[in-house]
């Protein structure tokens, strides 16, 4: 297969091909690299048989999944521009590249002892797949769907929040299957776990970039009904080096951060949080199987937020639906830390709306990004904003590992081990929320002059609402 | 049959194809969720 298969020249999709191809496409790669929020299911067999030693697993443990969460960011920041230029094809079969080599280093990493090159395989070179396939999808379908941003960036980044949902089974069982978790855990059972999972991406993740199309230049989206006038919504462009002066980019940066942080803390940490909270259980196997279902079921919740929050932010507002994210997500937070796990299936209702809300606001951010500074470049400023998911991706797991650990080693037990972490976690939401309410219309002298949806913009049909 | 109508067919097809290859696992993903569902409220 030559490269000139991979050119975004070949990728233009012939006239009459469906955009209902695309997000098929789309889900394909982004369920894949969603599998880095089921890395949970990993850390107690990794503490179990390679860091027997240390005396702090659960930071340890957390380092993959942190470096590959920075890595997302830098890569997607990094590569934007080239994933605009050489296509979708080609970000997605890279992304699928580096995505398995991961895998299958974690695998190498893991049947030889090296820790080093489990966080440098599984954090590195597959975070490196999770930031260009992470922006590849998301960049194409808004231009397939220019009509309903809300909706189709919910599309494109639900898939990434659904991939634990099929991972942290599929892992499970097949730790159980290799004997790589429980008593008399084997580290070549993880290892072949690694290994399968490398197999079945690579298979999956091809009909992402044998299928994905950008549009025809002189293609038109369907009209769409008329959106609500809102203030924050302008029809002028900014260009991605003119967006990264205004207060805006950096306000809603901040936002960003904050609100992954509050949510990827929970995440990465879901399993042994869940066994934290809930230890009584009838056997260890039956626990293990319930704190698979609590990871499943927040990967659930962070998928669908992200389409349901995302759509609902086409008719409400991205504005509004951050002070909802922010504000009821630290309501829900004190909740938590109040009630201590008093009540199983509120606690469980409480998460399940954090992961909500910490889905959508990944969903709904390309959307405010489009409303603030234009469709013009908004897939290189969406990939400079991921910046601050790579900073949330160490800040998060860092407050609650770092609190979790010390708070063992000091002898609490249960809930109380995650108090402190969920006072920061409040205080950090509080924060962004001042910063949503403080974003207002971007300045008139960062706007670029002449045509605001530039040269290379998709055409996209008058939508009477949709102006300064 | 037209080669319009086959392409309008192809196309349909292809659909379907792409959206049951990821429609698949991610049932596969729900099953699974419904199972655990039950141990998640009765450890």
């Amino acid at each position: 297969m030559s490269i000139g298969f991979l050119d975004r020249e070949r990728t233009v999709a012939p006239p009459g091909w469906s955009r209902w191809l695309i997000p098929p496409a789309a889900l394909s790669i982004h369920l894949a690299i969603g599998q880095a929020y089921a890395w949970s299911v990993f850390k107690k067999p990794l503490a179990a048989t390679m860091l027997t030693d240390s005396h702090h697993p659960g930071t340890l443990t957390a380092l993959p999944f942190q470096l590959a969460i920075v890595m997302l960011g830098l890569s997607a920041a990094v590569f934007g521009r080239q994933v605009e230029s050489r296509g979708p094809r080609w970000a997605m079969a890279m992304s699928s590249f580096f995505f398995v080599s991961g895998l299958g280093i974690t695998s190498l990493a893991v049947a030889t002892d090296q820790y080093w090159l489990v966080v440098v395989g599984y954090g590195f070179v597959g975070g490196i797949g999770l930031g260009i396939g992470y922006i590849s999808p998301v960049s194409t379908l808004i231009k397939w769907f220019p009509d309903r941003p809300g909706l189709a960036t919910g599309i494109a980044i639900m898939g990434f929040g659904g991939g634990a949902l099929i991972a942290s089974p599929l892992s499970t069982e097949l730790l159980q299957h290799f004997h790589g978790i429980g008593v008399g855990a084997d580290k070549s059972g993880i290892a072949k776990t690694f290994l399968v999972l490398a197999c079945s991406y690579a298979v999956f993740m091809a009909m992402g970039w044998l299928l994905v199309r950008v549009p025809a230049p002189d293609w038109q989206a369907p009209a769409a009904p008329a959106l609500r006038v809102r203030a924050i919504i302008s029809s002028k462009s900014v260009s991605a080096a003119n967006a990264i002066k205004t207060p805006q980019f950096w306000l809603l940066w901040v936002v960003l951060c904050f609100n992954v942080t509050a949510g990827i803390g929970v995440l990465e940490r879901a399993a042994p949080i869940y066994q934290d909270f809930f230890p009584h259980a009838t056997s260890p196997k039956s626990l293990v199987a319930a704190a698979a279902g609590f990871v499943a079921i927040l990967s659930l919740s962070n998928s669908t937020g992200r389409i349901l929050w995302s759509t609902t932010s086409d008719y409400l507002g991205r504005k509004n639906m951050y002070r909802i994210y922010l504000g009821v997500g630290a309501l829900l937070y004190l909740y938590i830390l109040l009630a201590k796990g008093d009540n199983k299936a509120m606690f469980i209702i409480a998460c399940i709306l954090i992961l909500s809300f910490y889905g959508a606001g990944f969903a709904t951010v390309p959307a405010y990004l489009k409303d603030l500074f234009g469709p013009y470049q908004v897939g290189a400023i969406h990939g400079r904003l991921l910046t601050a998911w790579s900073v949330a991706g160490v800040l998060g797991p860092l407050i609650i590992n770092h609190v979790a650990d010390d708070r063992i080693n000091s002898g609490h037990k249960g809930s109380s081990i995650y108090s402190p972490a969920w006072t920061v976690v409040i205080g950090l939401l509080v924060i962004a929320f001042v910063c949503n309410e403080l974003i207002r219309p971007v300045d008139p002298r960062f706007h670029e002059p002449g045509e605001p949806d530039g040269p290379a913009a998709a055409k996209v049909p008058a939508q009477p609402g949709v102006s300064t | 049959m037209s080669g319009e109508v086959k392409s309008a067919i192809d196309q349909r097809l292809l659909i379907l194809v792409a959206w049951v290859w990821v429609a698949v696992p991610f049932g596969y993903g729900i099953y699974q969720l419904m199972h655990k569902i039950k141990d998640l409220f009765q450890t």
